[in-house]
């Protein structure tokens, strides 16, 4: 990733299909069917980025259902955004200057 | 499959200010309102998020008919469905109090008018909006067919008004002779509203029963939890056979509203408000009496999205040591269109965060019945003022303070720097079913 990129075209560049919405002030980037890291359960699934502050992490990802993989992630948070259930598990990723596709690896790393 | 249309005050008022001025030469105007919709198994919601007023320039004379408009209106409002995929309804007044009636010239019109904008966005209903000077009535499109019946039609504010073409069971009249100062029509409008009370605990129990003296009969009542011994403290109802029994809380609650009117009908949710939306959206009022800001996070967007007025009560003890402790609470009522509890600063990012950091379980509070009662009892007030518009005077937006220590419930002093702002975290672009923006 050149650090040049255009941060919306890096992340459909990264993740394909990616979508935009908004909720109560926040804007939120849904990724259908994203490729989970290797040995999770299921192997895909949508996940929800938040990239600002929420529930006191500087930014969050949603999963569709929980994940199961080799780590052990702490499932702490079942929530309602846009009308869909959504699960995550407590892992803080403190840069808050990433870019939104920065921000989704550094939260798939709670997975392995 | 039913069919409601939810339209904020604010709205029908920009409308009613346009649709009265004179036109040079047409006898009437006409408007658009704008909608989206939210879909659940048994209803349709058309949720109005916009109007928009007719340029002098695009009538056309025509004295066969109060108002038309021109050919280039007509494809500006085309174009503007299509892009955004919207739905319409075209907006006229009949300038009389009481309900009004689509004329045959209106029918005949409309029948014409609306098919197109099927055809551009053919997953919304469209339609025609009718006003009186104190009523609104409304017939519907989808996809192109014959009209279909609106069940019922809200205004949504203060007072919250409805037209509705169901059937209303009556509350015998007798009963209600000391509350008749409520409004001639206020026995029938109690008994019509559909309200849902989210958590019939310590807080909630209060509001059920006082809602089932008051005469309120279609309460859904959303709750998974059992009576537990600690409930009995400030349960209302709530006995220890309960207990025992292993009962859960919505059936106390249904049992203590049928205790006070065999004609009520209760619903019982015993699950997750969030497994039961369905359920939920299809009522006119939320009373939250839950614990924890994370859910009060979750039922405002809710009720927002849908154009729901929510009521909210919270209790909270706080004890710093070598001090007594300090027991305060609030009673809110977030309407759409008003500022938000983010706006009003119960739902920060702090106040969030301090909860997450618990793992998001708001865990035991300290609750007491003497404080819920008092909290109960506002929101009460606060829910039959809305339905009856009694008083001609609730506040908007309104956040109570309520100090147990002092005995005293003031409008809260941050209400004094929000009162005139336009929340900036409940659009009214985002009303209905979520959209998803490709990128």
């Amino acid at each position: 990733m050149r650090d040049s990129m255009d941060p919306i075209e890096e992340l459909k560049k990264l993740f394909g299909i990616v979508l935009r919405s908004e909720e109560s002030g926040k804007t939120y980037f849904l990724i259908p069917q994203l490729a989970m890291p290797d040995g999770c359960t299921p192997a895909r699934t949508d996940v929800l980025l938040c990239p600002s502050e929420r529930d006191g992490y500087p930014s969050r990802l949603f999963f569709a259902e929980r994940v199961a993989c080799k780590g052990t992630p702490n499932w702490t948070t079942v929530v309602r955004i846009l009308e869909r259930t959504w699960h995550a598990f407590s892992w803080r990723v403190p840069q808050t200057d990433l870019r939104p596709a920065q921000l989704v690896l550094a939260h798939l790393k709670g997975l392995r | 499959m039913k069919l409601e249309m939810r339209i904020p005050v604010s709205i029908l008022r920009q409308a009613r200010d346009d649709l009265v001025r004179q036109h040079p030469f047409a006898f009437e105007r006409v408007g658009f309102i704008f909608a989206r919709h939210a879909s659940s198994s048994g209803q349709v919601l058309i949720l109005a998020n916009r109007y928009e007023a007719v340029p002098d320039e695009d009538y056309v004379p025509d004295e066969s008919v109060g108002a038309r408009i021109g050919a280039a209106i007509i494809r500006r409002m085309l174009q503007t469905v299509l892009n955004r995929q919207e739905g319409i309804f075209h907006v006229h007044m009949h300038d009389h109090p009481g309900t009004p009636g689509f004329g045959l010239v209106d029918k005949r019109e409309l029948a014409q008018l609306i098919p197109p904008f099927c055809a551009v966005a053919s997953k919304e209903h469209h339609g025609a909006v009718l006003l009186s000077r104190d009523r609104v009535i409304c017939r519907a499109w989808s996809q192109g067919a014959a009209p279909i019946g609106v069940t019922r039609v809200s205004s949504v504010g203060y007072p919250l008004e409805t037209c509705c073409q169901e059937t209303i069971s009556m509350n015998p009249a007798e009963r209600f002779s000391r509350q008749s100062f409520l409004g001639a029509e206020s026995t029938q409008r109690i008994a019509s509203a559909q309200l849902a009370i989210v958590g019939v605990g310590g807080g909630g129990s209060h509001v059920v029963q006082q809602l089932g003296h008051v005469g309120f009969t279609n309460l859904r009542l959303f709750d998974a939890q059992r009576v537990e011994d600690s409930n009995l403290n400030r349960l209302v109802g709530a006995t220890e056979e309960d207990v025992t029994a292993n009962r859960l809380k919505v059936d106390v609650a249904a049992r203590l509203l049928l205790g006070l009117n065999r004609e009520a009908q209760p619903q019982k949710i015993p699950s997750r408000w969030q497994e039961a939306a369905d359920a939920l959206r299809e009522c006119e009022i939320v009373i939250g009496c839950v614990d924890g800001f994370s859910e009060r996070n979750e039922l405002e967007a809710f009720a927002r999205r849908h154009l729901m007025p929510y009521v909210d009560i919270g209790l909270d003890v706080h004890q710093v040591e070598g001090e007594p402790p300090q027991m305060a609470g609030q009673v809110v009522l977030s309407m759409p269109g008003y500022p938000c509890m983010k706006c009003m600063g119960i739902l920060s990012e702090a106040n969030l965060a301090r909860e997450m950091a618990r793992y998001g379980v708001a865990g035991p509070r300290p609750q007491v019945v003497w404080a819920n009662g008092v909290l109960g009892s506002l929101a009460v007030g606060v829910v039959v003022d809305l339905v009856t518009g009694w008083s001609s005077n609730l506040p908007l937006p309104l956040y109570l303070s309520f100090d147990a220590n002092q005995g005293t419930v003031v409008p809260h002093v941050r209400l004094r720097f929000i009162r005139d702002r336009v929340c900036p975290h409940y659009s009214p672009e985002n009303v209905g079913a979520p959209r998803f923006t490709p990128l």
